[in-house]
């Protein structure tokens, strides 16, 4: 009696979840998991069995700027119990980068994977290099999966790769931060390493705060200004024309000196050094939102390093 | 010493160059490339260069030429068979990675000296926007060739001056590989239309012949979209053009860097927001401005970028331990 009260209850409150979870329509497929496939949130599988079989089908993205993937293993049942992303889809506050149009997930083999071995096959692979992976703005991956942030990292110039860290995660190596945009951990682990945008998250709460964050800050901004990041400036005559010229750095040196091409072998050496007479310098707000963690430790020469290994359009005055 | 260049494709020509002009300073090069450009361009990109194609006498020619090198180059990412065929037979101590593309987008994506299976003792990057992607490479300017005796003294044509565009094909979406820029066209259409300047987009053809047909030119665009400079804009100063381009302060002072040149190259500034001030400015000018301008261009590509100084040093590069 109780099963059907309740039953009838979801029957108004959510027809679309009560016949989909209703024995009369369920399929009798022997793969338990291939109704998730049917899921509108799936949008692809990542399948390291063999080799990298990479799909993503045709759905469409709303919002692209906020859009965000995710990955989730393959053994997951139900979307709602998988971590950090079941938590995602309650989505209280109706955030637009975790609604129905914008927040996906990719179903993903627990196998073992390199990246360099996979190379050959990826690089013939359009779903890799181009088609609706690059419609994604964020990719989050989390624990185990931060693995894939070099695969995600170099199949597009625009997007954002998030990384997650909980408390049971071990620590990454070092060599994956190259790959990684943003890095939220658990307080936990206090001696990771990541520079450029490092933040720490306590509970359930703070991360999902964490994460919303970073991709409001990947969506569309209507204002966009460049804003002084070190050194002071009290009028800068050309400013409007900087902001309207699509330049996201301005670097102004005290001086330049001639010989430098003879003291510096190639361009990390020649940041070090030009980096000692910075006058001043302004980065888009979005841009400096990026590096965080080198803003506040004023350290410019990374931060010029990163700025433009990520595509920055520079001016120097 | 020996060196042996590798190219999955002629790559513009560029380690053919720079294989041509290490000969011509007394080093032995050497040049191999696995598949040729498809269509209009096949044969063209090439300066002497070997199209190693897996016929019986290339593999042999390519393996009697790996045997005795001292040094192998590899270019960009080659097979993994060329790869296996490396380690089979080179006895020598220095294998060099040298990138000539993007991160992030095609060809490439990622830096490719970790996926091919050879242990590389050296690291360069082309002197453009690339060093940005490989920090820490050596970066490499880019040889073209000088211009014959035909045309030792640029001057401006007399009636409207040639401006030669020809973008290449280039991958669409990127940061650094998009080329068009709709502004200039539209630019450069108005200035076609009212008579102010001729548009030359030559046919393809080898590349000796396409640096003449530059040669007869008075101005040569690159592109003026990313903030490099490229290959072309190295043309264009050897042909005695003035080079137009958007290149930024780090693309010339990586050039700079890697000519060994404290002097900016004579470069003429435009960006998709007032090209078509910057380019009417240009067509405007007078004959003897243009002449001088030209005259600049071929100056500075004749002290610093001409083919046997970069070959040398790039010997010197190789002579590093």
């Amino acid at each position: 009696m109780k099963v059907a009260i309740k039953k009838a209850k979801k029957l108004v409150k959510n027809p679309k979840l009560f016949f989909q979870d209703s024995n009369i329509l369920k399929r009798k497929g022997t793969n338990s998991s291939e109704p998730l496939d049917s899921e509108p949130r799936v949008i692809g599988h990542l399948d390291t069995v063999e080799e990298i079989k990479f799909d993503i089908k045709n759905k469409g993205i709303r919002n692209k700027s906020f859009s965000t993937l995710f990955l989730v293993s393959k053994n997951i049942k139900s979307l709602s119990k998988a971590p950090i992303f079941g938590d995602m889809l309650k989505n209280k506050n109706n955030f637009i980068g975790f609604r129905e149009k914008t927040l996906f997930a990719l179903r993903v083999s627990d196998e073992v994977y390199s990246f360099q071995a996979s190379y050959e096959n990826l690089v013939h692979n359009k779903n890799w290099h181009s088609g609706l992976l690059g419609d994604f703005k964020n990719v989050i991956l989390a624990g185990g999966y931060i693995k894939y942030a070099e695969f995600f990292r170099t199949a597009n110039v625009n997007v954002r790769i998030i990384a997650i860290l909980t408390e049971k995660n071990e620590m990454v190596a070092a060599q994956s931060y190259q790959f990684i945009d943003h890095f939220i951990c658990h307080k936990s682990h206090n001696d990771c390493q990541f520079k450029k945008d490092l933040t720490f998250f306590s509970n359930t709460k703070s991360l999902l705060q964490a994460i919303e964050q970073r991709v409001t800050q990947a969506g569309s901004k209507p204002y966009d200004y460049l804003v002084p990041v070190v050194g002071s400036i009290t009028y800068l005559p050309e400013i409007d024309e900087l902001n309207s010229e699509n330049i996201d750095m301005v670097i102004s040196l005290t001086t330049l000196d001639k010989n430098i091409i003879n003291k510096a072998n190639n361009f990390s050496e020649y940041v070090d050094l030009i980096s000692k007479n910075i006058n001043y310098l302004l980065l888009k707000e979005s841009w400096m939102q990026r590096y965080a963690s080198y803003v506040t430790k004023q350290d410019m020469s990374s931060l010029i390093k990163v700025a433009l290994q990520d595509g920055a359009r520079v001016k120097i005055l | 010493m020996k060196v042996v260049h590798l190219s999955k494709t002629p790559l513009a020509c560029s380690p053919g160059r720079m294989s041509f002009y290490l000969n011509q300073i007394g080093i032995s090069s050497s040049h191999f490339f696995e598949q040729d450009y498809p269509g209009e361009l096949q044969g063209k990109m090439t300066m002497g260069s070997f199209h190693f194609n897996s016929t019986k006498e290339s593999i042999e020619l390519l393996e009697s030429h790996l045997a005795k090198a001292d040094i192998i180059h590899v270019h960009n990412h080659i097979s993994a068979s060329l790869v296996a065929l490396v380690n089979k037979v080179f006895s020598g101590n220095k294998i060099i990675f040298h990138a000539h593309s993007p991160l992030r987008e095609g060809p490439l994506f990622t830096d490719v000296s970790l996926v091919m299976d050879l242990e590389f003792t050296d690291y360069y990057v082309v002197a453009q926007y690339q060093p940005r992607h490989y920090q820490e490479y050596t970066p490499i300017c880019n040889i073209v060739p000088g211009i014959d005796g035909f045309n030792d003294e640029p001057s401006a044509s007399s009636d409207v001056f040639k401006i030669i565009y020809s973008p290449a094909h280039s991958r669409a979406g990127g940061r650094w590989n998009p080329k068009g820029s709709s502004a200039l066209n539209v630019s450069l259409q108005y200035c076609v239309s009212q008579k102010l300047a001729e548009l030359k987009s030559p046919p393809k053809t080898n590349e000796a012949q396409l640096l003449a047909y530059r040669n007869q030119c008075d101005i040569t665009i690159d592109e003026i979209i990313t903030g490099s400079y490229h290959q072309i804009s190295l043309e264009g100063l050897s042909a005695g053009n003035i080079v137009v381009n958007n290149a930024d302060f780090f693309s010339i002072e990586m050039l700079k860097l890697a000519a060994k040149t404290d002097e900016n190259p004579p470069f003429y500034h435009m960006n998709e927001s007032n090209c078509s001030n910057r380019l009417e400015q240009l067509v405007m000018m007078s004959e003897q401005e243009v002449t001088e301008r030209k005259q600049k261009s071929r100056e500075y590509f004749t002290k610093y970028l001409n083919p046997e100084r970069l070959a040398g040093l790039l010997a010197e590069k190789y002579e590093r331990k």
